[in-house]
């Protein structure tokens, strides 16, 4: 999805990865966006996801997740992301500080999940499995 | 610890995806949730319950002052 940010492209690459036959809908589902739109909020932005008329929907059609975390070059607490299906098809991405201002670019990012309060290299599967369920 | 203050809900859009009524009901679940649960400087994670809706709260403690980032029904 040429598109996306690196960053939104990484990120949701690192959402999106894992056995969870949920995951693996919505990583078919990523490969036929067609169009993004984005709007920044000046503490992180929006991007609104278009998808070809053809993507089958999940069974559950209203989910919210997000377990990854950014270290971003100018952003001393980092940034979080969030994942937003409706209607059973991804819908959009949300990207957030702690209360500092987004950067107006990012050309260097580092990419974690949140464990318990913590940045870890390894996913919590069991917690998002139940989130899933 | 103590938070001494909320930021919360930076921009426009965000206020208009959540409303004030919501915003500020987050506020004070959440900086009621911390108080409660002494929650002391780092990232956050919790749920709060707003009208009929349980809504998870993120944010970070800097120095005792909550910082939330988003908030959204799961």
């Amino acid at each position: 999805m040429s598109d996306l940010t690196r960053l939104e492209q990484a990120v949701m690459e690192k959402l999106l990865d894992g056995d969870n036959p949920l995951l693996q809908d919505l990583r078919k589902q990523f490969e036929e966006i067609e169009s993004v739109e984005r709007k920044f909020t000046g503490a992180g932005f929006f991007t609104k996801f278009r998808l070809a008329p053809n993507v089958r929907p999940l069974s559950k059609k209203s989910l919210t997740f997000g377990d990854v975390a950014a270290t971003i070059p100018g952003l001393k607490n980092g940034a979080g992301f969030l994942l937003f299906v409706r209607g059973g098809v991804l819908d959009q991405l949300e990207g957030y500080t702690y209360g500092e201002f987004w950067p107006t670019d990012v050309p260097d990012f580092g990419l974690g999940y949140i464990v318990k309060g913590q940045v870890k290299r390894e996913r919590d599967t069991e917690a998002l499995d139940k989130a899933f369920a | 610890m103590w938070p001494r203050c909320l930021e919360y809900f930076y921009s426009s859009q965000k206020r208009q995806h959540r409303g004030q009524g919501h915003r500020e009901a987050i506020q004070q679940g959440t900086l009621l949730a911390a108080r409660t649960q002494g929650l002391g400087d780092g990232l956050f994670e919790m749920s709060v319950q707003v009208g009929s809706s349980l809504v998870t709260v993120r944010g970070n403690i800097i120095d005792g002052v909550i910082n939330i980032a988003t908030a959204f029904i799961p």
